[in-house]
């Protein structure tokens, strides 16, 4: 499904799933040790559905490695091949994540390495990726998940569909020092107003 | 008021730091490390609560959380919380209580009436004495009891606190901090272990900080500072005091409460009061400790009268005297360590009442050998004891000893039955289940000595268990004073009815024995006859002694008697810590529109909607939401409107097989879609009745968009996968959520088409070329957008989708592009009347009992193929004449108001269910015809139009005649639709 290049949309303003709520600053505790956790929104990276079609697995699998050098992922994990990512979002399923493009335009990237083996779709908009950096995440996250994501349980390149204060999330240890939450964009304030209400007592940045 | 019973030296408290605080309204002073208990006796305070039934006077029995007397409520107003045991509240500065179930006051309670009246109130009285007249029972008698019976009062306000919820993983959780419980997790925290040990105390230590034990030469608590201190340094331990591991579930998960916010009158700022933590613990170590029991004799329920740990911990934890002149009275060597501490403290022993024929070591105390106490002397408080041989003895202070339980608890609702041990008079926790040990004095180890190294050695078993290398700690040397040496006594005869079991729900012998005579004879009908242990504290003093009355009752021994088993939680959690963050409208997530800051912007008022924040109209100075509506729908159908429809439902679909998915799926065909067109499709259920409706659009040779409603999209979403993975797993077909991709905007209205030909110049939108269920993907400066020549208004209408980052300027775009129509934004309510005007059905039509012919649909069930629904849509019950069938209403007078919900029944009849032929599913006012109309089912209604009916509103007491119309009340030919 290729599409043609377009022009940059910079006639529009972008508006983000977070809006005015996550406005830059510093909340909650202020004394030594805070903010315990930064929070950063990411409206920089692209992201996309892959949906493998009826036993064309082993065709994706290699599409995949003679394009971008990327092993199809299994449960609980994630790969990484220069900027673009694959997490695991079920047995026929993965997200891809690419930095530096569009939506459109990772689309494109897809839809020619990949031919008829996926169905592929732009969630670029449709998914916010919310950023948590700092000493006192895992405190944090502990408020709301019950995935174990000590480093020991839960290392850089895992990656788990999960849930957070009731809401469906993708929970990603991108590096050592930040984990990356993945959501429905409609839910994205709701979850964040509850994450920053479970940081006020470490104190929290916002960084835009 | 002076501290008169502080001590000079001693203790665990900090005499640097005076703390003020308030019971009962008096202003009394304490210090930091005192219990609200302790704080309460330095000052002399003694009497601080009234009994549960009879109202009788109490006192502060324990120094723990088994406390059944001394329960207060704490701090005022929206932060009271009742029943808190003062044996557990940390003081703190500013601190406010006030005693329970008295009235005027504690010292002089009129209903200590029922002291008197005791007779009445024997075990199972409510049942017995309230039996007439029955309809007495709720309006009076139930009340009554209630009133009477209570004991702390709850605020009644809305808490103003937060409270949390969170998860804890670990390789070993070690619960209690006692010596036990500090030396497993020494030994598994220095093994590398992932561990967690809890304490319900302020501080770890257990046993070590309320004893006169010495390690290694030195006071105990020294010792379990420095353990302390180490477990803190270690980076793979996590202390947490203040902690309380109430429930152990199954898969080794346990519930622990931690009081956050306790230390003060409100919680530290940004804190919560309580959290509640989930843990996930691959080994349990249960060092919980052991709870002392009482021995039952008449009089035994008197202010002074406690246990003897209690005693001993009043004097050496807080450095207070209990009482001045004591009497120790006990089955066990204990007594005589209580005689020492108690004389250490300032308190005069005036006797050392020994129930035993022979002592094991002689005493300094005067001593009565093989002598009970057979009941307390005094009123208010107690005065002094009379021993079997009648001698009296003045005293103040009673302490007892009746021998110690382990606290069984966590193991025994892991669904574990306690064992009864002869040799400790006690029940011991049963072999495992979980991945668990119980150690130290909870498995019955109460020497010291004992504890440290069961302790320690599971630790070092629970640490390699999850494959770490463990030593066992260094332990030190423990020196204590003797104990053991118990020969069971239970309860001194006397009189019964004056012997209390279970201090907190004033349970007796005499109703003990009542039970057994009247057949409660299990002990299971025995506790719930009598309600012995089924009060806050689950008789953590009351079930043994109990347990035992009873056997002794039927003439067996107590393992022939068997024991109740223990639920969770081990001690009270307030409820506001179950709920967590997930209170008031944080109750479930809200979803948002990317529309909802511009409607916010636009002055949108919302409304709730499933989960979803939808903007319900756009009023203006003065507007209600109703003549909102009357502009909004008037506005459109005069030109042009827009309508935020980013909710819908969207679901891609890829593949070579979709069409004949969808033609499966959907009960009209599929097949013949051009690229380019979008269609309307209804579902049914597999039994016949619609599942939703909307539109699917072809956008490419393999490639559709379906839409579905707002509300039922997450099933359909389900359905999907069900027909696909469990169904027919052989079509060749990928789905995918996009919902949440597009912002959508619906721009309706015979303007519209005039506002997207100026937002898309280039395209041509001419009727010929992009008419009516037209779908196209267009771009719209460098933004991929998707156009729909579809409506819901009935108007000319499109949906405009794009990515929904850029949904707000899209909509500024279009409403400037609009401005010199009038474009007006409008909301839920103007899009439910434009349907309602228009006869499109939504799901308050579809409810669930309505089949595609009943809703009008008929025509549109393909014979041609299969399809869900078709087998059970063809029933014959479905096709009956009388079924109702959809059709429109509209009142005779046009000044009355329709009502969605009402009934219609035939004119002429009465209002009866016999005669019910229908209902209305929606109504509204339309401002397009100035007045009410409404939709509904009506018995073979398609067939009536014309004829009169009476709408019947027995909730709102209307009868309203209504002439049965065609649904289509605006644009019944789609002129507009289709111009």
């Amino acid at each position: 499904m290729p599409e043609p290049a377009r022009q940059k949309p910079s006639q529009f303003q972008r508006s983000t799933p977070l809006g005015t709520v996550a406005a830059p600053g510093t909340y909650g505790r202020t004394d030594a040790g805070a903010p315990g956790v930064i929070f950063r929104e990411r409206r920089d990276i692209a992201l996309a559905s892959v949906v493998c079609h009826r036993k064309r697995q082993e065709a994706l699998s290699q599409a995949l490695t003679e394009s971008f050098g990327l092993d199809l992922p299994g449960p609980g994990r994630s790969a990484t091949a220069g900027d673009l990512s694959l997490l695991f979002a079920g047995l026929d399923r993965w997200t891809a994540v690419s930095e530096g493009e569009d939506g459109p335009a990772l689309l494109h990237r897809l839809a020619e390495a990949l031919g008829d083996t996926a169905g592929l779709a732009d969630q670029s908009h449709g998914l916010c990726v919310i950023e948590m950096r700092g000493p006192r995440i895992l405190d944090v996250l502990a408020k709301g998940t019950a995935a174990d994501m000590h480093p020991d349980a839960f290392p850089v390149g895992a990656s788990i569909a999960t849930g957070i204060n009731h809401l469906a999330v993708h929970l990603w240890r991108q590096d050592e020092a930040c984990v990356r939450i993945t959501l429905l964009r409609s839910f994205a304030r709701d979850l964040f107003e509850f994450l920053a209400t479970m940081s006020l007592e470490y104190g929290y940045g916002v960084e835009s | 008021m002076s501290q008169d019973f502080r001590l000079a030296e001693g203790g665990l408290i900090d005499r640097e730091r005076h703390l003020h605080f308030k019971f009962d309204g008096r202003r009394y002073t304490g210090f930091a490390g005192d219990s609200l208990a302790a704080a309460l006796l330095a000052n002399g305070v003694r009497l601080v609560g009234r009994s549960f039934k009879y109202h009788r006077p109490r006192g502060v029995v324990t120094c723990g959380s088994n406390e059944p007397n001394a329960l207060v409520e704490l701090r005022t107003g929206a932060r009271k919380a009742p029943n808190m045991p003062a044996t557990t509240i940390e003081l703190y500065e500013g601190l406010v209580a006030s005693s329970q179930n008295r009235w005027p006051s504690v010292n002089f309670d009129l209903l200590s009436v029922n002291n008197i009246l005791a007779p009445v109130f024997v075990a199972g009285f409510y049942y017995k004495t309230f039996m007439w007249p029955a309809s007495w029972w709720e309006p009076v008698y139930e009340r009554f009891i209630r009133r009477a019976a209570g004991l702390g009062r709850a605020s009644g306000a809305p808490d103003p606190d937060r409270y949390e919820r969170a998860n804890l993983h670990c390789d070993v959780l070690v619960v209690g901090g006692g010596p036990a419980g500090l030396a497993a997790a020494l030994t598994a925290g220095r093994a590398g272990a992932r561990v967690v040990i809890c304490d319900e105390g302020p501080r770890l230590g257990g046993s070590l900080l309320s004893e006169r034990i010495r390690l290694n030469g030195e006071a105990g608590w020294r010792w379990a500072g420095e353990a302390a201190l180490e477990l803190a340094g270690l980076p793979n331990v996590r202390v947490m005091t203040g902690t309380t591991v109430f429930g152990y579930y199954d898969h080794n998960t346990l519930g622990a409460v931690e009081r956050v916010g306790e230390k003060g009158p409100r919680p530290p700022e940004h804190m919560p009061r309580e959290r509640m933590w989930h843990i996930d613990a691959g080994q349990v170590v249960i060092a919980a400790g052991a709870l002392e029991r009482p021995i039952v004799f008449t009089n035994n329920d008197l202010p002074g009268v406690m246990l003897a740990s209690a005693a001993r911990g009043y004097v050496n934890r807080y450095a207070v005297r209990p009482g001045s002149r004591a009497v120790v009275f006990g089955n066990n060597e204990d007594i005589y360590a209580t005689a020492d501490d108690l004389t250490a403290g300032g308190v005069e022993v005036v006797g050392v009442v020994d129930s035993r024929a022979k002592a094991a070591q002689s005493s300094s105390h005067p001593v009565y050998q093989a002598q009970r106490v057979v009941r307390a002397l005094g009123w208010r408080s107690v005065t002094g004891v009379e021993l079997g041989d009648g001698t009296k003895l003045n005293c103040d202070l009673v302490a007892v000893a009746g021998g110690w339980n382990p606290a069984v608890h966590l193991s025994s609702q892991t669904g574990v039955r306690p064992v009864w041990n002869s040799e400790a008079a006690a029940f011991l926790p049963g072999e495992p289940r979980q991945a668990e040990a119980s150690v130290g004095a909870a498995a019955g180890y109460f020497a010291t000595s004992d504890a440290l190294d069961t302790g320690a050695a599971a630790g070092k078993a629970a640490a390699e268990a999850r494959g770490r290398k463990a030593k066992i700690a260094d332990l030190p040397v423990a020196e204590e004073p003797r104990h053991g040496g118990l020969e069971a006594l239970w309860y001194v005869p006397g009189r019964d009815k004056r012997s209390f079991i279970d201090l907190q729900h004033d349970v007796t012998v005499s109703d003990v024995k009542l039970a057994e005579r009247e057949g409660y004879r299990s002990v299971e009908h025995m506790k719930r006859y009598t309600t012995l242990g089924m009060a806050t504290d689950q008789g953590k003093t009351a079930n043994i002694p109990g347990l035992a009355i009873l056997a002794e009752a039927r003439g067996q021994d107590i393992p022939e008697v068997g024991t109740t088993v223990f639920r969770p939680p081990y001690t009270p959690v307030s409820l506001g810590v179950f709920a967590g963050y997930n209170r008031q409208q944080n109750f479930q997530p809200v979803r948002r529109s990317p529309l909802h800051e511009w409607g916010e912007a636009h002055g949108a008022v919302f409304m709730e909607a499933g989960p979803w924040m939808r903007i319900q109209a756009f009023p203006r100075d003065g507007e209600d939401i109703m003549a909102a509506t009357n502009r909004e729908v008037e506005a459109t159908r005069r030109s042009v409107g827009m309508c935020d429809v980013s909710t819908l439902g969207r679901i891609d679909l890829q593949g070579p097989d979709v069409a004949e998915f969808l033609n499966r799926l959907y009960c009209n065909g599929w097949k013949t879609l051009p690229v380019g067109k979008a269609r309307y499709g209804l579902m049914l259920r597999e039994d016949g009745i619609v599942f939703d409706d909307g539109t699917t659009s072809r956008l490419g040779e393999n490639h559709y968009l379906m839409t579905t409603t707002t509300g039922q999209a997450p099933l359909v979403m389900t359905h999907m996968e069900y027909c696909h993975q469990v169904l027919w797993p052989e079509l060749d077909v990928t789905f995918v959520s996009v919902s949440d991709q597009w912002a959508g905007v619906a721009v309706a209205g015979p303007k519209s088409r005039a506002v997207l030909q100026k937002v898309f110049p280039e395209a041509d939108l001419s009727n010929e070329a992009f008419p009516f269920l037209a779908a196209g993907e267009f771009d719209l400066g460098g933004l991929p957008a998707r156009l729909f020549r579809i409506t819901f208004s009935g108007e000319l209408g499109y949906e405009l989708n794009v990515p929904a980052d850029y949904g707000p300027a899209v909509a500024d775009m279009i409403l400037e592009a609009g401005e010199e129509f009038g474009i007006t934004p409008y909301g839920l309510e103007a899009l439910d009347v434009m349907r309602i005007e228009k006869g499109h059905v939504t799901h308050a039509d579809l409810d669930g009992r309505v089949t595609a012919a009943d809703a009008g649909f008929g025509k549109m069930m393909s014979t041609k193929k299969d399809y869900i629904g078709r087998r059970l849509a063809e029933r014959p019950a479905f096709s009956e004449a009388r079924r109702p069938r959809f059709v429109g209403l509209r009142p005779v007078d046009r000044n009355s108001r329709l009502h969605a919900g009402a009934h219609l029944l035939p004119q002429g009849t009465t209002d009866s269910i016999e005669h019910d032929e229908g209902y209305i599913s929606s109504a509204a006012y339309s401002p397009t015809l100035g007045h009410w109309i409404a939709l509904g089912f009506l018995a073979n209604g398609h067939e009536r139009l014309g004829e009169v009916v009476r709408m019947v509103d027995l909730v709102r007491g209307l009868e309203v005649p209504v002439e049965v119309v065609s649904q289509h009340f605006v644009d019944p030919e789609g002129e507009r639709q289709n111009a």
